[in-house]
């Protein structure tokens, strides 16, 4: 009997072991959707699923235009305009452009390229740049040191010149140390000169030295409402693109985004004339490399936005457009609709 | 000899016994493997896969008239792999909703699917895929009015696809 009932168990935990199925995998408190998947929470805006496929569906029918597939320069550069949202809704507008670049680089396979417009991008890249400038100075000193040595009033010296510093001009406009850039250069000089040049410590002795070593900073493109704004009263020469002044009480944002140069001066003692003149490129300015782009793509989001009582209906038309920026014709365009009716209003963000 | 008999019935229970609780024994161990092997897709029912295709619903409603999804309500006008201007792969397929066609589902309704279509560049005609796709588009919704035909449209920007398939979805 006993020998029935082991059997009988044994056959029942077979039986319910074939009907064993797979553990819910289901998270209970988070659940991790598709991006294609609805959130069911609600909203007549639009979807994580419509940015998808309008981004899918548009960036295919850009990268068939003539204009990319034909074009005789490659790669095209595009800049991405912002994307003017004209709907009720406040949202990341920008995450529309975004998607379609991110699809268009995907699969453009280098016809197409994008000005990077990213703000915390572009602050690193300045600061790169600043530093591989830095870097050359060393080697811009020895070339502008070589030059004043070889110069034909250092070569025709028959002992050696006694030479003064002043301290150059235009610091404050230019934000550079240049004192250091003075001592750097005398350094480099006395190195090259093998005695033809001696520097005077005492500049307060006139009589003491044959010339003058200064210099004068030059700031290109300086926007002059930038200046002005910050200026009270100081007396100094401003022109559109060029930037001269004299040591004067003015104060500029630090490190302005500005071309910086250096004119080495060698003046002579006794008529102030100038005998000597060097000029280097000590900083570039970091442009935001727009000015290369061959078109521009643009966007907005347009919405037509009905309420009564609890329901709410949304159309939406998403408009995106490749405009040479030259003749500011459209060159591709193409739309994304979606028309949605809710009973839960949602927040969008 | 009734005896002898008696023994030898009891020898043979207690076998069934022994290969009982050993049965049981690996049916129960199955449970403690950490790797388990994953059924492979029969290659001859992949072969037989058309290119375009509808998911399973959610759940079958009734076992006995089946619940054939609803490809039951839509129709194929067309279907179409051509090349674009620029050179591109590109299906289109013409779908139509044409309401049910059964006595017991008579009702037409307008149509909320997700549409994904795959490109691929080796051949899946015989063989059903055999590799990842080239490209593949993201779950699209398609809306189908009752009563109204369709063309879906998938272009794949990368040359040389010459193979697809399409999945429709109930809306995802």
């Amino acid at each position: 009997m006993i020998y029935k009932k082991i059997v009988l168990a044994t056959s029942i935990s077979l039986l319910l072991a074939a009907c064993a199925k797979p553990v819910d995998t289901r998270p209970t408190y988070t659940q991790v959707l598709n991006p294609d998947e609805s959130d069911n929470i609600g909203g007549s805006f639009l979807e994580s699923n419509d940015i998808r496929t309008m981004a899918s569906k548009m960036a295919v029918q850009l990268l068939s235009i003539p204009e990319i597939t034909e074009a005789s320069h490659q790669p095209v550069r595009i800049a991405i305009a912002p994307v003017q949202n004209s709907t009720a809704y406040i949202f990341d507008k920008d995450i529309l452009s975004r998607k379609l670049r991110l699809e268009l680089s995907k699969y453009a396979k280098g016809k197409v390229r994008f000005i990077s417009q990213n703000r915390a991008s572009n602050a690193m890249r300045h600061k790169i740049i600043h530093e591989q400038d830095e870097t050359a100075w060393t080697h811009l000193f020895k070339n502008a040191a070589s030059k004043l040595v070889n110069s034909a009033i250092v070569q025709a010296a028959k002992k050696p010149l006694r030479i003064g510093l002043i301290p150059p001009k235009n610091i404050n406009l230019t934000d550079m140390n240049a004192n250091s850039f003075m001592i750097m250069f005398r350094s480099e000089a006395i190195n090259q000169s093998a005695g033809k040049l001696s520097f005077i410590q005492d500049i307060g002795k006139k009589s003491a030295v044959d010339y003058w070593l200064t210099g004068e900073f030059f700031a290109e493109s300086i926007q002059e409402h930038e200046l002005k704004h910050k200026l009270s009263s100081a007396s100094l020469l401003v022109n559109r693109n060029i930037a001269i002044a004299s040591r004067s009480e003015i104060t500029i944002k630090k490190r302005p985004n500005v071309a910086k140069s250096l004119a080495l001066l060698l003046v002579d003692s006794n008529n102030e004339q100038i005998v000597f003149s060097n000029l280097e490129r000590l900083e570039r300015k970091v442009n935001s490399g727009v000015g290369r782009a061959t078109y521009m793509l643009t966007g907005e989001v347009k919405g037509l936005h009905k309420a009564s009582g609890g329901d709410r209906s949304d159309y939406i038309l998403v408009d995106f457009q490749l405009v040479d920026y030259v003749n500011n014709e459209i060159l591709w365009e193409d739309s994304y609709e979606t028309k949605k009716v809710t009973r839960r209003s949602a927040v969008y963000k | 000899m009734k005896q002898k008999k008696l023994h030898v019935v009891q020898r043979f229970i207690n076998k069934l016994t022994l290969y009982s609780i050993a049965g049981t024994a690996i049916t129960l161990l199955t449970a403690c493997n950490t790797i388990h092997e994953i059924d492979r897709t029969d290659k001859a029912v992949l072969a037989q896969e058309g290119t375009v295709g509808f998911v399973r619903p959610d759940k079958y409603s009734f076992a006995l008239f089946g619940s054939n999804s609803i490809s039951e309500h839509i129709e194929i006008i067309y279907e179409n792999l051509t090349q674009n201007d620029a050179g591109f792969p590109q299906v289109e397929l013409g779908l139509r909703n044409k309401g049910g066609q059964k006595f017991w589902d008579t009702e037409a309704w307008t149509l909320n699917l997700s549409v994904k279509t795959s490109f691929y560049k080796t051949s899946i005609k015989h063989s059903g895929p055999t590799s990842a796709p080239v490209y593949e588009t993201n779950w699209q919704p398609l809306r189908i009015l009752k009563g109204e035909q369709v063309n879906y449209q998938a272009i794949c920007p990368i040359k040389g696809a010459k193979y697809y398939q399409i999945r429709l979805s109930e809306s995802l």
